[in-house]
């Protein structure tokens, strides 16, 4: 079977190759279809490229700067990669911040030199600016800048040296520094100062000069602690002297719930009173409900200005559940307790020393144990953090009383640890920070707001391509950003190419429509030609879909070769098309208008289309001939075949 | 040619088959057709011709068979119907037709082939059992002569190896050593004619069907290509030859087939079916 079918394919090679006069000639015709398509597609293609030229060698081609403002909101760094997934095809996002006014100063050979007034402005890996001049070696996270060569020069340095930025935090006259390593310096104005840092470095000053740390330069962060946020406060009265409705409804109208509560619910509270105190007491427990009763909302009030709203003589204790936690390796119970100023009728029911409202929250109260006085507390958060906490010393006896009490307690494990008492905001503060509303700086010792994430009122964001800037600039523009980019140029070349495709594709149609016609008429001459030659072939035993694949593989080749010859003429009348009408010194200048000069793209797609169409063409052209030949009475074929 | 010759009919098969004037192989014939009516019709200009063979025509295996009369009788005809190139026409009518390959043990019924037109089975048979040489050669223009003889080689799926080796035998056999890269246009009439016998016995077919191999030729060179094909099959194939010399016929052909027209109709019938009584034998060669 496989030395039929090699006989059949080497009978259409011989056929074309031996006849080859007439070969060329039914090449040449096909040839004659196809080129002025092919060329047509070839100058369309150049022209569009030459519209496009500047824009995708120009870095801001593709560029798309987006503005917060009409959206109302700052482009936050954890928010951009849904952003960017809303917005498309973008290949790189950059937020634009610039840091005005830094310092930077050079070791330089003998003494540093140091040059003030200087803008840091914001890049990333990939940037198509610094990509521009050969500079694209920022990597994220390193200490690496670019610098333009004015400020070079000023600096007196070169690259792979190290140079040190110093910023001034603007809430006072802070100052703090960081070493960066120049990768690279890039032409630029002679009179500017200007660096390009990564963005991520740049977020690290932005967020030390709003107040935050930076732990990973060692830059402290303001100490600004927060004030305590209590889920509840305890409003305590002698029992001759209880709250009243009117009371009640008074703080009802601020916004709190209020009920009484039982001292037996509050044992930690209950641990702390003299033997019988608890009996004169009326304890109301009063706080701020959430949204939707969802849960308590923290209210950040003293207990004073709690107190001011009622008439009566009570007590406002800020209250938060105990936290078990280690000290000094041991776990233990801790219970937060402020008292209020004015409240020493109450402070004589306490059987030990508790703290004031307003005190240092790192406190902690201790006996003596079989050692002696503590002098250091130590104590664990969850997240890993230490805190040292000052040392308050109490009666041993009452200590004593404390421990025997909770170890009688012990219906749970919680119950039977240890209780120490600590500020109520000390209690406040880990909760907020399990919140991840503070964190504990280790530098200052202190709790300090958790820096919001760095958010940017532009950001620079360039598409895979130009052709993909529209649709981002139409999806942003749905989500109310503001944008500047190169839409309208972009948008006005695609409508060109568009109408330029539309032209070539009804005119390559239409050529190939007709061309078809004499495609076909040429291979039904071509293939009556073989009708002699199949005939015989028929007579001698080859079968009928030999035959047929033989006529049509044959008109394939012809189509192939066809299809080659207009690629190959093509790229001829691009190369000359494309030579300037200058640089043809041979011929005299006034007759160099003759020769256009034109920039003609070709495109291997457009050049396997072409052939490919041209193969299946002459291909489907050969059907009904080869159809005809092989249906032919064998004999018949050679006796017309004779005569032809 | 006379009729007084010796006559042939049905009672010759016995007759020769007990002979070894024929080497029968154990099928004592190759081919039998008998009640022949076929009917062509001109597409174009509408003319009718018939053919009618109405005596039993039995050929031995391994004769030499020459088919002879007069222009327009038929003898195309009648070769092209046993040569299964043409099938059932309407009015046509066929009694027996019957091949007997060698190594068979019975004769093949192609009664059903003629009357259903089954080409697929009408074109193996001619593939494997029959080979053709026709009127003017009728050799393939872009083949060179080895290529050309190795054709029906080719389509019965020999392999390149076996072919050349046949294609130089029998390029030798018929004097045309050193010819086979030659393109056809640089052949003489006498050489392009070899060229044409040789491809219809490079397969070693079973009948061979020649249509006037000598028309172009002049008398020498017709006579030595006759009796290089003739050396090439006695006793081994079938050659059915149309020819209009009688004196080739005499000369090489063990039965002659004589057909005639019939007059006042556009029509043609066998005449006589005979034993040449004086063929000149093989070892009469040109040697």
């Amino acid at each position: 079977m496989l030395q039929r079918w090699l006989f059949y394919l080497s009978l259409a090679f011989k056929d074309l190759y031996r006849l080859r006069s007439a070969t060329l000639i039914q090449a040449m015709v096909v040839a004659g279809i196809c080129l002025p398509v092919l060329v047509l597609v070839m100058l369309k293609r150049g022209l569009v490229a030459d519209l496009r030229n500047d824009l995708v060698t120009s870095p801001t081609g593709r560029q798309v700067k987006l503005y917060c403002s009409g959206h109302g909101r700052f482009f936050a760094r954890n928010e951009i990669p849904d952003l960017l997934r809303k917005l498309g095809r973008v290949e790189l996002a950059i937020p634009e911040v610039t840091i005005r006014g830094c310092t930077l100063t050079s070791r330089g050979q003998n003494t540093p030199r140091s040059v003030g007034g200087v803008d840091l402005i914001s890049s990333a890996a990939g940037d198509p600016i610094l990509r521009a001049h050969n500079a694209d070696v920022l990597t994220p996270d390193a200490r690496s800048l670019i610098l333009n060569r004015h400020l070079a020069e000023e600096l007196g340095v070169a690259v792979n040296e190290i140079v040190t930025l110093s910023v001034r935090r603007s809430a006072g006259s802070e100052m703090a520094d960081v070493t960066l390593e120049v990768n690279a310096i890039i032409p630029g104005d002679s009179s500017s100062r200007v660096g390009f840092v990564d963005c991520r470095t740049l977020d690290r000053v932005v967020t030390w000069q709003r107040g935050g740390g930076v732990s990973e330069w060692n830059w402290s962060p303001l100490l600004r602690t927060p004030p305590p946020r209590y889920p509840t406060f305890l409003v305590v009265t002698e029992i001759i002297d209880p709250l009243t409705e009117a009371d009640i409804r008074l703080l009802t109208r601020r916004g709190f719930l209020v009920e009484p509560v039982d001292l037996a619910q509050l044992q930690t509270l209950s641990d702390l009173l003299k033997p019988g105190a608890g009996d004169q007491l009326s304890i109301h427990r009063i706080w701020k409900p959430g949204p939707r009763d969802e849960g308590v909302i923290p209210v950040a009030e003293t207990p004073e200005s709690i107190a001011r709203k009622t008439p009566a003589g009570d007590i406002v204790l800020p209250w938060c559940e105990p936290v078990e936690a280690k000290l000094n390796g041991e776990t233990m119970l801790l219970t937060g307790l402020s008292l209020p100023l004015y409240s020493e009728w109450f402070r004589d029911m306490l059987c030990r020393e508790v703290f004031e409202t307003g005190s240092d929250p790192l406190q902690v109260v201790m006996s003596p144990d079989a050692d002696g006085l503590p002098t250091d507390a130590r104590l664990e958060l969850g997240d890993g953090s230490i805190i040292s906490l000052a040392v308050s010393v109490a009666n041993g006896d009452e200590n004593v009383d404390l421990q025997r009490a909770s170890a009688s307690r012990d219906v749970d494990r919680r119950v039977s640890l240890p209780v120490r008492v600590v500020p109520a905001s000390l209690l406040a503060q880990i909760e907020a920070a399990k919140r991840g509303e503070v964190c504990f700086d280790r530098g200052i010792h202190a709790f300090v707001p958790v820096p919001p994430a760095p958010s940017y009122e532009e950001m620079r964001l360039y598409g895979l391509t130009i052709d993909d800037v529209p649709g981002i600039v139409r999806r942003a523009s749905e989500l109310g950003y503001g944008f500047q980019s190169q839409n309208t140029r972009i948008e006005e070349i695609q409508s060109q190419d568009a109408a330029l495709r539309l032209l070539v594709l009804i005119v390559g149609a239409s050529v190939f429509s007709f061309g078809v016609f004499t495609v076909v008429s040429v291979l039904v001459e071509s293939t009556d030609r073989k009708r002699n030659m199949i005939g015989i072939l028929r007579i001698i035993g080859a079968s009928r879909f030999g035959l047929f694949s033989f006529v049509c593989l044959r008109a394939a080749l012809i189509g192939l070769m066809g299809g080659g010859v207009s690629v190959a003429m093509a790229f001829a009348i691009a190369r000359l098309l494309g030579i300037p009408q200058e640089a043809i010194t041979v011929v005299p200048e006034s007759l160099r208008f003759i020769k256009p000069t034109a920039s003609a793209v070709m495109h291997m797609n457009d050049c396997l289309a072409v052939v490919g169409a041209s193969v299946v063409c002459c291909s489907t052209g050969a059907v009904l001939p080869a159809w005809r030949a092989i249906r032919q009475d064998p004999v018949d074929s050679v006796i017309e075949g004779r005569f032809q | 040619m006379t009729c007084d010759d010796e006559q042939v009919d049905s009672q010759f098969l016995p007759e020769l088959a007990g002979t070894n004037e024929f080497n029968t192989k154990g099928s004592p014939y190759s081919l039998r057709v008998s009640g022949l009516r076929q009917v062509l019709h001109d597409s174009v200009t509408g003319d009718r011709f018939e053919l009618h063979v109405e005596r039993d025509l039995i050929i031995p295996r391994g004769s030499f068979v020459a088919i002879h009369g007069p222009s327009g009788c038929g003898k195309t005809t009648l070769l092209t119907v046993i040569g299964l190139l043409r099938c059932c026409t309407p009015d046509s009518e066929l009694q027996r037709f019957e091949m007997w390959f060698r190594h068979s043990d019975r004769p093949l019924d192609l009664r059903d082939i003629w009357k259903e037109g089954r080409q697929r089975q009408a074109m193996r048979i001619r593939r494997r059992h029959l080979g053709f040489a026709l009127q003017t050669g009728e050799l393939i223009s872009s083949l060179n002569v080895a290529e050309n003889i190795a054709t029906p080689l080719q389509i019965n799926g020999e392999s390149r190896r076996a072919c050349r080796n046949r294609v130089l035998t029998l390029l030798d056999a018929f004097g045309i050593s050193g010819l086979e890269n030659r393109r056809l246009k640089n052949l003489s009439l006498g050489q392009y004619q070899r060229v044409a016998l040789a491809r219809a016995i490079a397969h070693d077919p079973e009948l061979i069907f020649v249509d006037e191999p000598t028309a172009s030729l002049n008398r020498e060179t017709a006579r030595a290509a006759l009796q290089e094909l003739k050396v090439l099959t006695e006793g081994h194939s079938t050659v059915m030859m149309i020819t209009h010399e009688e004196d080739l016929a005499r000369e090489f052909c063990d039965l002659i087939i004589e057909l005639e027209p019939v007059s006042g109709h556009p029509a043609g019938r066998v005449k006589s079916f005979f034993r040449n009584p004086a063929p000149r034998r093989i070892d009469d060669g040109r040697h």
